[in-house]
C-alpha cells in the first residue's frame, strides 16, 4: 500500500482551510504550484495583470498562447491541473486589490493570506487588510539573485509598517538634472522629461530648460551683467572663467533674452520640426547654462553639438561581444542618436497629433517613446562628456525594471509555503523573517533567519493606540479632505467617526448624512488649530486612533504630512522642521523624481517595472 | 572575464558530436524578449553560454522536476533526462509534470511533453539509462534522487571527464546537494591586496596598471578575478574523519543537526539498509543516526532534527524542499555553466523541519 506517512498528519491541519494568494506573477506561480502540491484544497487567486513575454523566462504556469491573457486566470486553470485531485478548487479574481469588493468580510475567511507582489502601495493595502481583521499575512519578495520572506502577525510580530522604510525612489535634485548632471541616469531621467514637456500633458513649467535660478550659480550672475555692461577687469578680477562664447548666444545677438525658451512652446511653433527642437535643446540651451560660469569652475563645462555636427563614430568604443550577440546592445554613434531622434520625434509628432486629447504617455515598451529617450539621454550625455549607453541598458535605467529570474523566485516561494505550514500547524512561534544571500555567511547560511520584531507600539496600521501627527493646514483644508484623503486613503480607517478631543464635537460620521453638512467646513471652523487633538475611531475594525495636528500655513487645502513619531521631543523637532520647510518652499526648488510627485502629498509608493 | 567555453564543451565539438546543433551567433530577437529579464541580471554572454550548454538530468521525482524547470526555462541547448522509474501516487505530489494517469507509467517520458511547454527552445531527449550516454558530451551532469554508490562512481566519472557535477536528493522535508566543479573557471573575490610598503618594483607597475584600470572600470569589477576551482569529491566530502584532533574542536560548529539525518540515510543506501517499511525504516534512520553522531562526536542534546520526526523524511517529497533546493541547485548550475561568481562550496543541506539552510565546506580546511 502507498505510503503517505506524515502527509496523512499534515493533511488534517489543511482540512477546510482557506487561502489567498495575492499576485500571480514570478513569486505567485512558484507558490500556487508548492500550496497545491502540499494540499491546500481552498484557494483564491488575486492579480488585475496580463501576460507579457518578459514573463515567459520564469512564471512557468504560463505558455506564449497566453500573452494578453490574464495570470490570475491562466495560473488558475494550470493550479487546477496539477492538483492531487479533484477535490481542489482555486477560484481567481482578475482585478485590483484595492477593490471595495475585497473587503474585511472577504479577509476574514482566510487562515492566511500571501502576498505575491511588486509594489509597495498594494502591500500596504494588503497588510492594513490583515491587520485590521487579524488575519496572519506571509509576504514575499525578491529582486535579482536576492529575497525576502516576512510573515506577520497582528499583535504577536511587526507588520509591513511598523518600521517607515523610506525607501524612496531614488530621486535626484532639480538642478543636477536640468544643469549639471554627472551621470548617465541623470541625462535618462532628463530625457523623460523632455518627452513629456513635448509630447505629454501641457506644464507651463518648462522642468527641461536650463535652471537659471540655480543656487550654485547665483552669485557670479551679477558678475556676467557686470561682464556684459563692459567691466571686464572687475570680472577677470572675480575670477570669472570665459565659456566657450565663439558661438553667438541668444544674449549676445541683442535679444537680452534673460531665460531659456519655454521648450512646449517653441516645438509648437516650429511644428515639431526635429532638427529646430535639437538645436534647441542641444546647443541654444547648452548656452545658456555655459553664462552660468560658476558652475563650470570646478567641472568640464558641457560642449554644445549642433545637429549637422554629430560624429559618426564612437570615440574610443569599440563593439563589445555583447553587442555581436544582441543589436539592442550596441551602442549608438553620435550621428545614429541623431537620425534616431529625428525619426523618434517625426512618430511621435504624429501619433500626437492622431491622438484624441493630444497626449502621450511614456511607456518603456513603447518603442518610438523608447528610442527617442535613448537618443536623448545619449546626446546629452556626450555634451556632459558621459559615456553612452546602449538602448538595452538605457531601458532598464529608465523603465526602472527589475531583473528577476526563475530561481529565486522557487527559493523564496518555497520559503513562503513552509511559513505557510507552519501557521497552520499552530507554530507560530518558529516564524522568523528569511533574507536571500548571494552568498553563504561565516555560519554556511545561505538563507539568514532572524526572529521577527516585536510590534511597533507607536504604528499607525497595527496598534492599538494610534497616535498621528498630521501637518496640515487648518484654513484651507475642509473636513471632506482630511476623511477622505487623509483618513481613509492614506491612513487606511474604513469607516471613521472623527471627535474634536477636547469638545469631543463630532465631525465626522461614519453613519450615512449625518454629518454631511460638515464637510465643506475648513477644521479651522470647528476649532483646530495648531496642536489641536482628534479622536479617529473605524467603525469597521473597532480600531481607535488619536490625530495631533501640525498648523503648516503654507501648505493648500490638499496638502498634508503624515508624521508617525509623537514623543514630546518629536513634537518640538517637528516644529523646528517645519518652520525650515517653510522657508526653502520659498526658493521653489523641486525634486524630480521619477513620479514627478509634490513632495507634500501622502507617500504612496511604488516600484513597479 | 573569459569567455571561453570549458573543456567538456570543447571536446564536444571537436568530436563531432551534435554537429547538427549548430547555434547561431545572434541571439534571436525571440531570445531577446523571453530572456530579458535574466539577461538584465547576468548578461548577454552569459546567457550566450547557457544557449550553448548540454546538461544531463537523471531522476525526476519531486526535485527532479524542480531542476529541470529551473534549467529549461533559462534556455539551455538541449537537456537528456533520464528515469525509467515508474510513476507512482507519490510521484504525482511532488512532480508537477505527470499528469494523474501517468501513475504505472515511466517517469521521465511521462514528463517530457510537460518540462517541453516550458521552453519549446530547449532540445529535449529521454535516454533509458546513464550506461548508454557520453558523460563527456555535457556541460554538466544532475543526479537527482540517486542513491550513494552511484552518485559516487558517477562523480569520479565526471571529475575524470572534467564534467561539473552536482548529486542531490530530497527525503521527505530534507534534502542536500552537493557540488563539484573542479578544474572549472569562476569569477572569484580578489585577494587583499598587499600594504604598500611590502611591493616591489615588478609590484609598483602592477599597482599602477591597477591603478589605471580603477579609473576607467567601475570599482565593482576591480575587485574580481578569474579562476580556476579545485573541489573535493563525493566521497572526500562526506567521509571526513572527525575524529581527527584538529577537526574535534570545530566539528560542532561545521555539522548542522541537519547532516546526521541525511548521512544516516546515505548509509542506508551505500548497505541497502531500507525495507519500504515506514516503521522499521524509521528505526533504521535512528540506529543509524546515532552512529554519525559518535563518529562526529557530536551530542544528541545539541541536535534540533530529533528522531521524533524521522517518519518526515520518508514518504512523499515535500514541495517546498524540492523548490528550495531546486531553486539553490538551478541558481548554482547556471553559476557553473556560466563561470560566474562565487559557487557555493561544495554542500548544501536544507531542512524543512527546523527551517535551516546550511552550505558546508567538507573536508574543512
Amino acid at each position: 500500500s502507498v505510503n503517505m506517512g506524515w502527509r496523512e498528519k499534515e493533511a488534517a491541519k489543511l482540512a477546510g482551510k482557506k487561502v489567498l494568494m495575492v499576485g500571480a506573477g514570478g513569486i505567485g506561480c512558484e507558490l500556487l504550484k508548492n500550496i497545491v502540491l502540499a494540499g491546500f484544497r481552498d484557494i483564491h487567486v488575486i492579480d488585475l495583470d496580463t501576460i507579457d513575454v518578459s514573463n515567459l523566462n520564469r512564471q512557468f504556469l504560463f505558455r506564449r498562447e497566453h500573452v494578453g491573457k490574464s495570470k490570475a486566470e491562466v495560473s488558475t486553470a494550470a493550479g487546477l491541473r496539477m492538483a492531487p485531485d479533484a477535490e481542489t478548487k482555486i477560484v481567481y479574481d482578475h482585478e485590483s486589490i484595492f477593490s471595495e469588493k475585497f473587503n474585511y468580510e472577504f479577509f476574514k475567511q482566510f487562515v492566511f493570506v500571501l502576498n505575491a507582489l511588486d509594489n509597495k502601495a498594494a502591500r500596504n493595502h494588503v497588510n492594513r487588510m490583515c491587520m485590521a481583521t487579524r488575519v496572519p499575512l506571509i509576504d514575499g519578495g525578491t529582486s535579482g539573485y536576492y529575497g525576502q520572506v516576512h510573515s506577520m502577525i497582528r499583535g504577536k510580530t511587526e507588520c509591513y509598517e511598523c518600521d517607515p522604510k523610506d525607501e524612496n525612489k531614488k530621486s535626484f535634485p532639480g538642478c543636477t538634472i536640468r544643469n549639471t548632471p554627472s551621470e548617465h541616469i541623470h541625462c535618462t531621467v532628463w530625457s523623460k522629461h523632455v518627452f513629456n514637456q513635448l509630447f505629454g500633458e501641457l506644464d507651463i513649467d518648462d522642468d527641461v530648460s536650463p535652471d537659471m535660478d540655480d543656487e550654485e550659480a547665483k552669485e557670479k550672475l551679477t558678475v556676467v551683467e557686470a561682464m556684459e555692461t563692459g567691466d571686464d577687469d572687475e570680472a577677470v578680477a572675480n575670477g570669472k572663467t570665459t565659456p566657450e562664447s565663439g558661438k553667438s548666444t541668444p544674449e549676445e545677438n541683442g535679444k537680452k533674452e534673460e531665460k531659456p525658451g519655454n521648450t512646449r512652446a517653441m516645438a509648437e511653433e516650429s511644428g515639431y520640426d526635429a532638427e529646430l527642437i535639437f538645436n534647441k535643446l542641444f546647443v541654444d540651451d547648452i548656452h545658456y547654462l555655459l553664462k552660468m560660469a560658476n558652475l563650470w569652475k570646478e567641472r568640464r563645462p558641457p560642449v554644445p553639438v549642433p545637429f549637422a555636427e554629430l560624429a559618426t563614430e564612437n570615440v574610443g568604443l569599440c563593439e563589445s561581444t555583447a553587442a555581436k550577440l544582441d543589436p539592442q546592445q550596441r551602442v549608438w554613434t553620435p550621428a545614429e542618436n541623431g537620425a534616431e531622434f529625428r525619426k523618434a520625434v517625426e512618430t511621435l509628432r504624429e501619433r500626437k497629433a492622431a491622438s484624441a486629447d493630444g497626449i502621450l504617455t511614456w511607456d518603456k515598451d513603447d518603442d518610438a517613446a523608447m528610442r527617442f529617450v535613448a537618443a536623448c539621454a545619449n546626446i546629452r550625455a556626450g555634451i556632459f562628456h558621459i559615456a553612452p549607453k546602449s538602448l538595452f541598458e538605457i531601458k532598464s535605467m529608465a523603465g526602472n525594471i527589475i531583473p528577476a529570474i526563475a530561481t529565486t523566485n522557487a527559493i523564496v516561494a518555497g520559503i513562503m509555503t513552509i511559513d505557510a505550514l507552519k501557521i497552520v500547524a499552530g507554530h507560530e512561534d518558529k516564524l522568523a523573517s528569511a533574507i536571500l544571500m548571494l552568498n553563504p555567511n561565516y555560519r554556511g547560511q545561505v538563507v539568514v533567519p532572524s526572529p521577527p520584531e516585536k510590534p511597533n507600539p507607536a504604528c499607525f496600521t497595527c496598534s492599538a493606540k494610534r497616535e498621528v501627527s498630521l501637518r496640515l493646514n487648518v484654513e484651507k483644508m475642509t473636513v471632506g479632505t482630511l476623511r477622505d484623503k487623509i483618513l481613509m486613503a492614506a491612513l487606511g480607517v474604513g469607516a471613521p467617526d472623527v471627535m474634536e478631543a477636547t469638545t469631543s464635537k463630532v465631525i465626522v460620521s461614519s453613519e450615512e448624512g449625518e454629518t454631511d453638512g460638515l464637510m465643506g467646513d475648513t477644521l479651522a471652523a470647528h476649532g483646530l488649530s495648531m496642536g489641536g487633538r482628534l479622536i479617529v475611531e473605524d467603525f469597521d475594525s473597532g480600531a481607535e486612533m488619536r490625530v495631533v495636528v501640525l498648523q503648516a500655513a503654507s501648505f493648500d487645502e490638499h496638502s498634508f504630512v503624515v508624521v508617525s513619531d509623537v514623543s514630546e521631543e518629536g513634537e518640538e523637532q517637528m516644529m523646528m522642521k517645519q518652520e525650515m520647510e517653510e522657508v526653502v518652499i520659498g526658493k521653489k526648488r523641486k525634486t524630480m523624481d521619477e513620479n514627478e510627485m509634490p513632495a507634500k502629498k501622502a507617500r504612496i509608493e511604488g516600484e513597479e517595472e | 572575464v573569459s569567455s571561453t567555453m570549458a573543456r567538456a564543451d570543447d571536446v564536444n565539438v571537436a568530436n563531432g558530436v551534435n554537429a547538427a546543433d549548430t547555434i547561431s551567433d545572434t541571439i534571436t530577437q525571440n531570445e531577446a524578449a523571453v530572456y530579458d529579464r535574466q539577461i538584465r541580471l547576468w548578461g548577454i554572454e552569459a546567457q550566450n553560454k547557457l544557449r550553448h550548454s548540454r546538461v544531463l538530468l537523471v531522476g525526476l521525482k519531486g526535485l527532479g522536476a524542480e531542476i529541470a524547470k529551473n534549467l529549461v526555462l533559462c534556455g539551455l541547448n538541449s537537456m537528456q533526462i533520464i528515469d525509467s522509474e515508474l510513476v507512482t501516487e507519490e510521484d504525482t505530489l511532488s512532480n508537477f509534470f505527470l499528469a494523474k494517469d501517468s501513475v504505472g507509467k515511466e517517469r521521465a517520458a511521462s514528463s517530457l511533453a510537460g518540462v517541453q511547454e516550458l521552453n519549446p527552445l530547449v532540445k529535449l531527449s529521454c535516454a533509458k539509462t546513464i550506461e548508454e550516454v557520453d558523460l563527456s558530451s555535457f556541460s554538466l551532469v544532475v543526479l537527482a534522487d540517486q542513491p550513494y554508490n552511484l552518485v559516487k562512481e558517477i562523480n569520479e566519472k565526471c571529475r575524470a571527464a572534467g564534467v561539473r557535477f552536482i548529486g542531490s536528493s530530497v527525503y521527505g522535508w530534507v534534502g542536500y546537494s552537493f557540488f563539484d566543479f573542479n578544474g572549472h573557471e569562476f569569477i572569484m573575490k580578489k585577494e587583499l591586496p598587499i600594504a604598500l610598503e611590502t611591493l616591489e618594483d615588478g609590484d609598483e607597475k602592477k599597482k599602477t596598471e591597477d591603478e589605471e584600470k580603477e579609473t576607467t572600470v567601475e570599482d565593482e569589477e576591480d575587485k574580481w578575478e578569474t579562476k580556476t576551482l579545485s573541489f573535493p569529491s563525493y566521497e572526500e566530502a562526506l567521509n571526513v574523519d572527525w575524529q581527527v584532533k584538529k577537526l574535534a574542536r570545530k566539528a560542532r560548529g561545521l555539522l548542522p543537526s541537519s547532516y546526521f539525518p541525511v548521512r544516516a540515510l546515505l548509509r542506508a543506501e551505500e548497505s541497502s539498509l531500507l525495507t519500504g517499511n515506514e516503521e522499521r525504516d524509521v528505526a533504521r534512520i535512528t540506529e543509524l543516526w546515532v552512529g554519525e553522531l559518535e563518529r562526529c562526536n557530536q551530542n544528541e542534546d545539541n541536535q534540533t532534527i530529533l528522531p521524533e520526526q524521522f517518519d518526515y523524511l520518508f514518504g512523499p517529497q515535500l514541495s517546498a524542499t524540492c523548490a528550495i533546493l531546486g531553486g539553490f541547485i538551478g541558481q548554482e548550475s547556471i553559476k557553473a555553466l556560466t563561470g560566474g561568481k562565487q559557487p557555493f562550496r561544495n554542500l548544501m543541506i536544507y531542512s524543512a523541519l527546523d527551517s535551516t539552510t546550511r552550505v558546508c565546506d567538507f573536508p574543512p580546511k
